[in-house]
């Protein structure tokens, strides 16, 4: 870029002639006061004052005159030099005046231009002062050691004047390199147009500088992300926002966008900051998925201390019972008649079952991760299914009072195993966190839906740990008090789900909960295939 | 000669779970030794050495509603005037002994014999 181009702007130029043709008027005014015997013809004094003057409206009208008015300047003050010397050459007059304006006018423009302009000029100038001298000898000594004068010292301004603008230079090369250097693309834009962009905003779209400039910024902007551009575009925000960029070959990018009004050689444009973010979320998504990968370790073994202390549990009258029995053969003292040892091998047979449904629960969960998860259905009655499940839990059931209000009966197309499964394990939660309080139980039959619903009035649900509880491995009570596996109801929620099903909670901690299972009359075959 | 006291002792068993309750009564019964009692929980338990005869031996669950054997044990040891012989943990976990104390520990299942040791001290031991 030309940088002494910014001397020679329209503005500065128009001055530098207004102060020409007025010095050269006030000369000539000047002269005509005190040379009433003039012999300078009137013609080539209005001729020199008219062409600066010409050339400066010329300059507001023509754009070409605007575009070269350093070329007009240059050469009107050429003509003006010519004719001041003309005139005292015909004149034969005193020059202080003529040399002190012609001076001036160099200092004023040697001031603004560079160093072989006023060198040329100083060349010339000399050089008509030689010949005007030759033609008047008197003449000679007054003009040159005050041009040799003026001379140096416009080198010493031309010389300060060159260095504050390799300054300037240096500071604009400085801010391009830095602009080109930043990590962040840069793009200027007018109306949507782009005007400017910096080396980086070129390799992240893969487009060359040349061919950027010109074309319209949306091209770079993925398809799902105009709205919000033109949202955004709307709106005086400059807050950074994501959205999604595109590359030369069509691949799309993540980026951090900040868009700032921005005043760029007189006009008012957008300045677009871009940041590359595809790095930062593929690192965040590996650090999240590290995360879920440590959580679920954890889980695991979790679960794995819990259900070995499950299994335990059972396994301890087990084992005494067979070592009591054991004994009791080994040291042939009987002290067990024949009914207590009844009693034990059925306490014995008891634990076998306990541990059979828990590792039927731990099996169904593995089962229902895995997606391998079928109904079978069958036609039976809910109300019958219910009663038999309030059969085998009798002697709990005994120990608090449970009111059941239920249709005579409620035929349904359901997996009977699986529904079996939601009641128990609801019934058995109610029985283990109702405190031995009433516990009220219904079965209510609509057109195409049968309602199960089972309310005790024990410990309750923390509100805060109402949306855990269907989750795998999820206990809304201390493992201090309360054993389990911490699968019931993720198993209901399940198996509820798989019949397209609705299951709901509703609790206060101190007063107790309320579980309704809503389920299809009729669930549809096609609903056995369910995420897990 | 060994005392009365020691050859049939009073023990406490807690544990929220009825068939280990009952396997346990079973077993105790099956070695001569007449007194027992039971408990649900950790507060049944506490109620039961305010209320009956001082256990010489406690058999002691963890896990369980309402007070759990950590609550038992804090309430024990607030009070130096209880004079139980005997406590030992009989549970299915893996806790922290730290925070246990110095109780002997039995994992479930537990070593009949072991425990009938425990219980009943061989005598000239």
């Amino acid at each position: 870029m030309e940088y002494h181009s910014s001397a020679t702007q329209p503005k500065t130029m128009r001055f530098l002639l207004a102060i020409e043709a007025g010095l050269y008027a006030i000369w000539w005014f000047v002269v005509h006061q005190n040379n009433p015997f003039d012999y300078n013809p009137l013609w080539s004094r209005l001729f020199v004052v008219a062409v600066p003057i010409a050339i400066l409206v010329m300059s507001f009208r023509f754009s070409g005159v605007a575009r070269n008015i350093d070329k007009f300047f240059y050469a009107s003050l050429y003509l003006l030099t010519l004719h001041n010397f003309y005139a005292n050459h015909i004149n034969y007059m005193n020059v202080e005046w003529p040399v002190a304006t012609c001076i001036t006018i160099t200092a004023v423009y040697a001031g603004f231009q560079s160093g072989p302009a006023l060198f040329y000029f100083s060349l010339f100038t000399i050089g008509l002062g030689t010949y005007t001298a030759y033609l008047h000898q008197f003449i000679y000594p007054f003009y040159v050691p005050g041009l040799v004068t003026i001379t140096l010292v416009m080198n010493v301004i031309l010389y300060y004047r060159n260095r504050a603008l390799q300054e300037v230079v240096q500071a604009k090369a400085r801010f391009e390199k830095l602009f080109d250097a930043t990590f962040e693309g840069i793009v200027l834009h007018e109306s949507g147009l782009i005007i400017a962009v910096n080396e980086s905003f070129t390799r992240l779209v893969g487009e060359t500088r040349a061919r950027l400039i010109g074309s319209p910024i949306i091209d770079w902007v993925a398809a799902d992300s105009f709205d919000l551009v033109s949202e955004r575009m709307a709106k005086p925000l400059e807050t950074p926002y994501m959205i999604r960029a595109k590359k030369k070959n069509g691949l799309e990018f993540p980026v951090e966008i900040a868009v700032k009004s921005h005043l760029f050689e007189g006009r008012e444009v957008r300045l677009i900051a871009i940041r590359d973010m595809s790095e930062r979320q593929q690192m965040e998504s590996e650090r999240k998925k590290k995360l879920e990968a440590q959580a679920a370790v954890e889980l695991r073994d979790q679960f794995i201390s819990i259900a070995s202390h499950e299994l335990r549990t059972p396994l301890t009258p087990l084992k005494l019972a067979n070592d009591i029995l054991l004994d009791m053969l080994e040291d042939q003292t009987s002290v067990f008649s024949d009914q207590q040892v009844k009693k034990i091998l059925q306490k014995s047979g008891n634990q076998i079952g306990r541990i059979t449904r828990l590792i039927d629960d731990m099996l169904d969960v593995s089962r229902i991760s895995r997606g391998h998860f079928a109904l079978r259905l069958e036609d039976f009655d809910m109300v019958e299914t219910v009663d038999q499940i309030l059969q085998i839990y009798s002697e709990e059931i005994a120990r608090c009072s449970v009111r059941v209000r239920s249709p005579v009966s409620l035929p349904v197309r359901l997996d009977r195993m699986r529904t079996e499964q939601v009641i128990t394990n609801l019934l058995k939660n109610a029985l283990i966190y109702g405190n031995s309080r009433p516990i009220a139980i219904s079965v209510r039959a609509y057109d195409d839906a049968a309602v199960f619903s089972i309310r005790d009035h024990g410990i309750g649900i923390e509100t805060e740990k109402m949306s855990h509880i269907f989750e795998r491995y999820e206990r809304a009570v201390s493992s201090k008090n309360y054993g389990g596996l911490g699968l019931g109801l993720y198993i209901v929620q399940q198996v509820v789900n798989a019949h397209q099903g609705r299951v709901r909670v509703r609790s206060r901690l101190g007063s107790g909960s309320r579980f309704t299972v809503v389920l299809p009359r009729a669930a549809s075959p096609a609903s056995v295939s369910f995420a897990p | 000669m060994m005392s009365k006291a020691e050859d049939s002792p009073y023990v406490l068993i807690i544990d929220d779970d009825e068939d280990i309750r009952d396997v346990l009564t079973m077993l105790f019964v099956a070695k001569g030794i007449k007194n027992i009692s039971t408990a649900v929980n950790g507060e049944d338990g506490f109620q039961k050495l305010c209320t009956a005869l001082m256990p010489h031996v406690v058999l002691l669950d963890l896990m369980m509603p309402v007070a759990s054997g950590w609550d038992f044990l804090a309430k024990v040891q607030a009070f130096p005037e209880l004079k139980i012989h005997r406590i030992a943990i009989l549970s299915a976990g893996s806790p922290d002994r730290a925070s246990l104390g110095n109780y002997p520990f039995f994992t479930k299942p537990p070593d009949i014999k072991e425990l009938m040791n425990f219980v009943r001290p061989p005598t000239g031991a």
